[in-house]
Parts: C-alpha cells; structure tokens; sequence
C-alpha cells in the first residue's frame, strides 16, 4: 500500500507526539480519570469498599463552609498572582534591563529565592514573622512598634502574608523570564520609535509590551494556573489558619480526602476544580495569544 | 540629562533596597545554621560562635553524598527525557495542520490545571503496578509526565516562530522528519530549552511529595526528605535542617549561575537571526 | 570540547537510567557513612545474598525513631537480634496517615514490615481490613492492664505492642510558680486566681502553640475528662443522640475561652510551634500548658544535664468532678503480609519485652505501659500525675479516638480562631461540631 507523501508526513508527526502523549495519559489522566471516577462514590479513602452515590458530593459543595472559604481565597490568591505578581516581574524586569551597576548581582539574588524549597521557606518566614520574631524587633526598632502582629497568626494578615511570601519566591522567576524577552526585542524598534519622537511611556506600550506578549502569555497562565492551585505553601506555613484564613481549594481537598476520610468528596470537588481553571486559563491563553506579534 | 542621571540613581537606591529585602530570608537561614540548639528557638538570637554542629549532624545523620546523586539523578534524567519527548512532540503540534493535533495539544494543556491531590492515590498504585515503587525511576515517570504540559507550551510556541522554509528546505534535501528535527530545528531552539530546564529544574530539585509517597529506604532519598527526616513527631531539629538547606541550594544555584548567560545570549541570537 | 561534553552527558544518562530504572545491585556512590543508617539491601529476594545472612525489616514511625535507634536501640538490637537489620523511616505525623494508607491500599506487601499505628480509625481499618497480626497470645500483652489492652484490640484480638502510656493535663514550671508565690490550684476559680497573680509578675501564665494544631486538640482532651467524669457513658450517650456535645463540652470550651479573653495567653500564640513553647516555658516564659506528659520528656531530653523542675496538677470545674486521661501511646504493630514476617515477629517480641520496654522508657522519659517496669526513674510531674490519676475518674479516650476528622478541624479552627483574638460564639461552634459529629458518624463504632 502506498501512502501519500502528505500522509505519511502525518503519520510521522503523529509518532513523533506518541512517547509524551504516552507518558503523559499514563501520569496525568488515568489518575485523573480515577478521580472523577471516585467521585461518583463514597470512597473513604482508606477502606476497600466503594459505594457508588451517583451526584450526591456534587450536590453536597455550596453548603460547605470549609469550601467557600477556599474558594474565596483562592479566587484572592489567583487573581493577586495574575495581576499584581505579574506586574511586579514586570517592573522589576524593566528596572534590571536599565544600566544598573550591580545588574548582575540582581539578577542572582531576586532570582535565588525560588530555588529553595518551601520546607525551608516555611519555618524561615514564620519565625521572622512570629510576634517575637525578627520583623517585630526591626520595626519596634524605628518606632512603629504599635504595628507588631502575630503576622501569620492574625486573620487580617494572614492570607496577605502568604500572598507577600509566595512572591518574595517568584517575582524574581518571572522577572528573569522578561528580562529574557526584553532583551530580545531589537534594538532598531526603538530607534525608529525615537525618531518618530515617541515618549518613554509611548514606547513601552506600542514596542516593548505587543512584542513581549509571547512572555505574558507564558507568565500569565503560570501564575494563574499556580495561584489557583496553590497548596504547598498554606499547607506547610499556616495548615489553612488561622481559621479559615489561608485555606485554598487544594488545602480543603487535601484535608478533605486524605484527613476527613472523604475522597470522593474531595474528588468531586477536584473535577468541578479543575473544569474552573481550564475554562478560565483557556480565555486567558485566548486573550493574551490573540495579542501576540509574531517576528 | 541631569533629570535622567537623577532618576537613574534613585531607581539604582530603590532596586538596592529591594535586593536588601530578599537578602535578608537568605541570610537568616545562613544564620540559623550556624546557631547552637538552645539558640534555634529564640528568632532573634544572634550566634555567637560559628557553630558548626549542625552540619556535623547533618554529615552523620544523613548520607550526604547518596542523596545528593539522588536529586541530581532525578532532576537530570528527568530533564533529559522532558526535552526529549516534549520537543519531539511539540514539533509536531506546531507543524502539524491536522484538526486532530489541536485536541492532542488541548490535551496536553489541560493537564497543567489538573489539581494532583485526588490524583495521589491512583497514581501510586498505577507506579506500583508497574514495580516502580520505592525505584527512583518511579520519580522520573512522574515528574516528566507532571512538566510536560507546561514544557510543551513553551516549544510550540517557539518553534511556531521558526520559519517552516527551514523545514522545506531539510525535505528537498532527503532527511526525514526525525533528522530534520535533530539537527536542524532542534539546535535553533535552545532559548526554550533553557527556559524549560530553568523553569523545571527548581519544581523537581524541591519537591517533596513525590520522593514522600514512593520512596520508603533511605538510600533512596532526595535531599527534601533528608530535610523531613529532621521533622519528628513533637521536636523538628531545625538546625539541621538549615544546615541542609544550605546544601540543597547550591547546585540549583551554581546552574543558574552559569547557564543564565546562555539564557539571555540565546534569546538575543534567536531574535537577530528572525 | 563541547562533543566531549555530549558524549559525557549522553554516557551519564544512559548509566543513570539503569540505576534508576534498576534494584540497589549498582552503587556508584561512595560507602555510606559510618553512623547509624541501615544497610540498604532491601527484600531477601534480593539478587545477591548479604554477607552475614541478615534479614532486613522495614519500620515506619512518626515520631522520632532514629534518636531511639542511635542512642539505645541499635546496640540492643546488635546484641539480642543479630540476624536482623532495621531499616526505619521518619514520616512526619501530618503526612503519616496518609502515606502509610497510600502504601497499604497499592499492596500490603509493598507496606512496611512494623507500623506505627495510632489508636482510631486508622488502627480499626487495618485490623477490619487483614493488615496487621494478631498478637493476642504474645508476652506482652498480659503485662498491660485492661485499659491499655483495651486500646490495642480490635473484634476481641489484640495487634499491637505499646510503648508508652500517656497523662495529659497542667504542667507547670515549678520555678516560676515558686517565684511568683503561687501553689498550684485544684478549682477553675483558684486557676483563674493563680493566672492574675502570674500575669501580673510580667510572665505569660498559660502557653498556646497554635502552629502545632495538635496540641490544640490535646490542650482541650484534659479539660474534656472531667466533662467524661461527670457522665462515663457521654460517649456512648451523644452516639445514640441522647445529648450533644453543645450541652456537655461547654465548661471545657467556656474555660478556655475565659482564660484566653482574660489574657492570660502567651502573645503570638497562633504563630508559635510546639518546640519554641517548650523552650519558653523552659526558660521561665511562660508559667503552665495544658499538654500530654510528653511535654516534660521532650524538655528533659531537649536540655541535657540541665534541670527540668516541672510539676502536674489537676482543676475540677464546677461540679467537682475530676478525669484524667491515660492514654496508651507508641503503638507498633505487624504487617501481616509482611514477607519478612518472622523477623518482624522476633523484633516486636523484643520490643514489647521487658528489656525493649525498658529501653524505650528511659530513653523517653515517659510511663512505660508494661506494669511490670516499676524501677524506672520518673521525673516528678510524672510521679505526680501517677499519684493524682488514683483520685479521679481514667479515661482512655480523648477526642480523636470517638470523633471524626472534621470534628477535630472545626475544633483546631475554633480554638485558633479564638488564639487569634477573634470573637467566637462557642455555642455556634459547638453546635458546628455536633452537625459534624452527626454527619460523619458512619466512619465510627459506636463506643
């Protein structure tokens, strides 16, 4: 059988996708799949028995207390991590691509931070913040000692806290990622756009941001994606307190599946989860993608 | 032009002072590895003395060495393989303009937003059956199928900005889709592929669930579970755990180090030549 | 050069994968250090016999083994089990249920040889499910008494060995209370007295580690005793639905709440973990917590040489009553898929013997469970909560062996809540935990 050229290119490429599509069922969707499986059942977690219940979790979610505050601070953690994280990498990215005499001193040490891990972030930030900790003193220190908190401790502070700590470990990530396509915008855009007499501000909007957008994209949906899902953090600096305060979606199916002995709960709300940020990274992949210059 | 030197200084002051913030953290943990036990639990105790127990007990308590070659191993095998399978792959998502391909690359993207913690459970009995368990491989199944989404991402956005000529031109010269691939389109994609291990390298080095539920001996451990093993039931020793932070950032930091440079000299090249 | 490099890159990776991919046969890395990690052959199946015929068995824990092991247990075990090498593995008490249920589920084998099993739901499961030995007609279990053989047994067959027995209640620093002038009181009312005049000499009466949300729990176990004192069959009352928790576990939670809105707390309490509030009530911080009696074993074992003069009391609440908790603690049982399960066999026998015991308690500083160790050296808090527990009602069970799980983290919540300076109507909160207790009953026996 002879197979056109065109077809055979296609197989071709289609064998090329399979060892990662492969890989990648095999990973990421059969667990998943399990999942959605379980949550149409009362799976406990740990017993060998499975009772199927049909949509009794999913009916079961807008009552829950413990969920509506998760997903409130979820919704604070994704859109802060989106917008304002993203805009701090942003700034940060200009501030280094400017002729600063320590540029590379910058560049290691705002990037260092993410290379550490949260079981060392974890216990660092929480004693410096403790009531008695380094922050207080430092602050008491010039006066402001009437601002001294339990920072992590306190509900006000603790979830803006969390927000500042994630940040400390990847704004300067983000920061490195524009910086890279800051640099690799040529140069003659500029030029022109001087002769033409176009201002600091002017240029940023017409040059710099339409051809960084291919980086926006890339750091918009990560920081998204990330901040919806964040676990790791609250559940190892704070465990989802005080109260409610730091408790994210992924921190209430974690308590939820593997504490409370309710996966298929938990798995339930895992599937509605997930639909959540797919839907809302597709529209942002779709409005960031439509505004990319390709070179 | 004075205006100009004016706030170029205050923005030099402001970066400073913010490069100040970041440090501190940093320093504190160099700190806390130094201080005495009874020093540990007072946050704002300065160390007096060089106190270099920690490390001692980190040193006898923990093969080092071996968990060390353990997170390299898992991080550059795993790395390896990530580049290999997702630039192959995304080589074809980009090319490819078959309706079929959108769905596989919507597949792969979907996968980034799946929340992994219901996924545990499956997962493990899935790497047990396949008598992965307690295998480091084990770790490299997972951590590849965990970054390909995101990897993929990163490649076929970049190769779309490869003018497909360059394709053509390989196929009117008799290689295949492979060689075209290795040798020609491949090399012009360094820029993504350091973005890739840059990004990646840090999630795999640090992570701790993974090496938590599928290794169970200790020569088998990563440096996080070495940090874990100092986490007890009522008392954590956290000068150790300091000491062995101290330890577990070098590397990651000695690669960033020196692999930034190609960062940014790559992106530059890969815009010339466009 | 840069050939030389792929070619060096490309040979690495390919040796990586087969060690990755393959058993423990290769071992590139250099000789393990001399301290007290195990060997590493793993199962007997293993391709090369080791040398001295041993067989390795797998222990999981969470608390913290490998102390045990290098100070006492390893020479022990060189001597009385020489055939055997043990390799333990620390997983930290948040993550244990978890992971050792993850393991369990993909295949008991695969499980470790000797779990840590803490007493509840997990304990039920395992024995309901066929994971762990009967141990009923071993030694050891006739040196405990009815209670603690109580708490080792499941359906009438006994499963595990046990270590410790634990108190819980008022520890005090000594020195402090001398300092300040007080003695230790026995009413809600005198402890209310005793706080002012502590708080009023600059030091922090009672101390709160909120970080540690376990201790949260077992500050209110104590306090939940007497409510058990005044009515034995609460649990099997609220079971049935004959009373709720609103209506009886009030003048715990009113306690509490009184001392915290007094404040007479430690400031930052909801950020402090369990290690610091040690160390400040070591150092004369903070006067008296409301702790299991661990608390004085981990300070005694924390500061070495130096003295820890910490003594135990008791308050009743209004209605007199007083309970006190014992509760049988440290846990170890046999996997029975073990597939080293005569080694894990000769191993719990040891441990569970008199000198294993033995061993354990002293390195511990805790009540040993076998009643045959009496010679043991007890600090004096514990002396005196041995003493105080013959004046009042014993009970085994605190609140997480006859609740669900998310009755204790609405209780964590509440009390965190409360730590942080927040308003908490504790009947509301109550009230949520009866609706939890209710909800969830299904995962309970009923007592």
């Amino acid at each position: 059988m002879k197979m056109s050229l065109e077809r055979k290119t296609m197989l071709g490429y289609f064998l090329l996708t399979l060892p990662a599509l492969f890989v990648f069922l095999m990973i990421v969707y059969y667990p998943f799949i399990n999942s959605i499986f379980y949550s149409f059942t009362d799976w406990s977690g740990i017993s060998l028995h499975k009772n199927f219940v049909g949509l009794e979790n999913y009916a079961a979610l807008p009552d829950d207390k413990l969920i509506k505050a998760g997903i409130w601070n979820t919704i604070l953690i994704g859109l802060y991590a989106a917008i304002i994280q993203n805009v701090l990498s942003l700034a940060l990215a200009l501030a280094l691509d400017s002729k600063l005499r320590l540029q590379g001193y910058y560049k290691a040490v705002f990037y260092i931070p993410c290379l550490f891990s949260i079981l060392i972030i974890s216990p660092i930030f929480g004693n410096i913040f403790q009531y008695s900790g380094l922050f207080n003193a430092l602050i008491s220190q010039i006066g402001f000692s009437h601002l001294a908190e339990d920072w992590f401790g306190t509900i006000r502070t603790a979830l803006p806290m969390l927000m500042l700590t994630n940040s400390w470990q990847w704004v300067g990530f983000g920061s490195v990622i524009y910086l890279a396509g800051l640099q690799s915008i040529p140069p003659d855009y500029y030029e022109a756009g001087h002769i033409d007499g176009a201002t600091k501000l002017q240029a940023f909007f017409k040059i710099t941001f339409p051809m960084l957008m291919p980086s926006v994209t890339i750091l918009t949906f990560l920081n998204l994606v990330n901040g919806l899902k964040t676990f790791e953090l609250p559940f190892v600096l704070t465990n989802g307190g005080p109260g409610y305060a730091t408790e994210t979606v992924g921190t209430v199916i974690y308590e939820l599946g593997f504490r409370q002995g309710k996966m298929g709960y938990a798995s339930a709300i895992s599937v509605v989860f997930f639909s959540v940020i797919a839907v809302v990274s597709i529209l942002q992949l779709k409005l960031t993608r439509s505004r990319e210059v390709e070179l | 032009m004075e205006k100009e030197k004016r706030g170029s200084i205050l923005l030099e002051i402001v970066i400073l002072l913010l490069s100040l913030l970041v440090v501190v953290p940093i320093g504190y943990i160099f700190l806390s590895s130094i201080k005495t036990p009874a020093q540990i639990h007072v946050p704002l105790a300065m160390p007096t003395e060089f106190f270099t127990g920690n490390f001692e007990t980190v040193l006898r308590r923990v093969n080092l060495p071996r968990i060390y070659f353990n997170s390299v191993l898992v991080a550059v095998v795993s790395i390896f393989f990530l580049i290999a399978l997702s630039s192959l792959a995304s080589y074809s998502l980009a090319r490819a303009k078959n309706k079929m391909f959108t769905v596989i690359y919507i597949i792969f993207l979907s996968g980034f937003m799946i929340p992994f913690q219901s996924g545990m459970l499956p997962l493990f009995t899935l790497i047990r059956s396949l008598g992965l368990m307690n295998k480091l491989g084990a770790l490299n199944v997972v951590q590849i199928g965990t970054f390909l989404s995101f990897a993929i991402l990163i490649y076929t956005g970049f190769i779309k900005s490869v003018p497909r000529e360059l394709d053509q031109a390989a196929l009117i010269d008799g290689c295949g889709l492979i060689r075209t691939f290795v040798f020609i389109i491949f090399p012009l994609l360094k820029p993504a592929t350091v973005s890739v291990i840059v990004t990646t390298l840090v999630f795999i080095w640090n992570d701790f669930m993974n090496p938590l539920l599928f290794i169970t001996t200790t020569n088998k451990m990563t440096l996080t579970i070495g940090m874990y093993s100092f986490m007890g039931e009522h008392r954590s020793d956290y000068g150790p755990i300091f000491a062995l932070a101290i330890f577990a950032i070098i590397p990651p930091v000695i690669l960033f180090l020196s692999l930034q440079r190609y960062f940014y000299k790559g992106m530059v090249a890969g815009s010339v030549k466009g | 050069m840069k050939k030389a490099i792929c070619i060096l890159v490309s040979a690495f990776l390919i040796i990586a994968i087969f060690i990755g991919c393959g058993g423990n046969s290769v071992t590139p890395a250099p000789a393990e250090s001399p301290a007290a990690q195990s060997a590493p052959a793993e199962s007997p199946a293993a391709a090369e016999p080791a040398p001295a015929e041993k067989t390795t068995i797998n222990l999981t824990s969470w608390y913290r083994f490998d102390s045990f092991y290098t100070s006492s247990l390893q020479e022990a075990l060189a001597r009385e089990l020489p055939h055997i090498e043990l390799n333990y593995e620390v997983i930290p008490a948040d993550q244990y249920n978890q992971v050792l249920t993850t393991r369990v589920l993909a295949g008991a084998e695969q499980a470790p040889d000797i779990i840590q099993v803490d007493v509840g739901q997990m304990f039920a499961q395992f024995a309901n499910d066929g994971i762990l030995t009967d141990l009923s007609n071993e030694e050891f279990i006739s040196s405990y008494t009815d209670v603690t053989k109580a708490a080792l047994t499941h359906n009438g067959k006994a499963y595990g060995i046990c270590l410790e027995g634990n108190g819980a209640g008022f520890f005090y620093n000594k020195d402090v209370f001398n300092a300040v002038g007080v003695q230790p009181p026995s009413t809600f009312a005198e402890l209310l007295d005793v706080c002012e005049k502590i708080a009023a000499a600059g030091i922090a009466p009672v101390g709160f580690s909120g970080k540690d949300a376990w201790t949260l729990n077992w500050f209110m176990n104590p306090l939940i005793a007497n409510v058990l004192a005044a009515n034995p069959n609460f649990r099997t009352d609220r079971y049935d639905g004959n009373t709720t928790f609103a209506k009886d576990f009030r003048p715990a939670y009113a306690a509490v709440q009184e001392i915290i809105e007094k404040g007479y707390i430690n400031r930052g309490s909801v950020g402090l973990g369990f290690d610091q509030l040690r160390a400040q009530m070591f150092a004369g911080e903070i006067a008296m917590t409301v702790q299991g009696d661990w608390i004085v074993g981990d300070t005694i074992s924390e500061n070495h040489g130096e003295d820890v003069n910490y003594g135990f009391f008791s308050i009743a609440f209004d209605d007199g009553n007083k309970g006190f908790i014992y509760s049988p603690a440290t846990i170890f049982t046999v996997n029975a898929h073990s597939k080293n399960h005569d080694a894990a066999m000769d191993f719990i026998r040891y441990l569970g013997s008199y000198d294993g015991s033995l061993l354990f308690a002293e390195w511990k500083h805790c009540l040993p469970a076998r009643t045959d160790i009496t010679n043991i050296n007890l600090p004096d808090a514990q002396k005196e909560y041995t003493a105080a527990m013959s004046s009042g009602i014993v009970t085994t069970e605190y609140i997480y062996t006859y609740t669900p799980a998310s009755f204790h983290q609405i209780n964590e919540k509440t009390l965190q809540l409360m730590l942080a300076g927040e308003q908490v109507d504790i009947d509301e909160a109550l009230a949520e935990m009866d609706a939890a207790y209710d909800k969830d009953k299904g995962q309970l026996s009923r007592p």
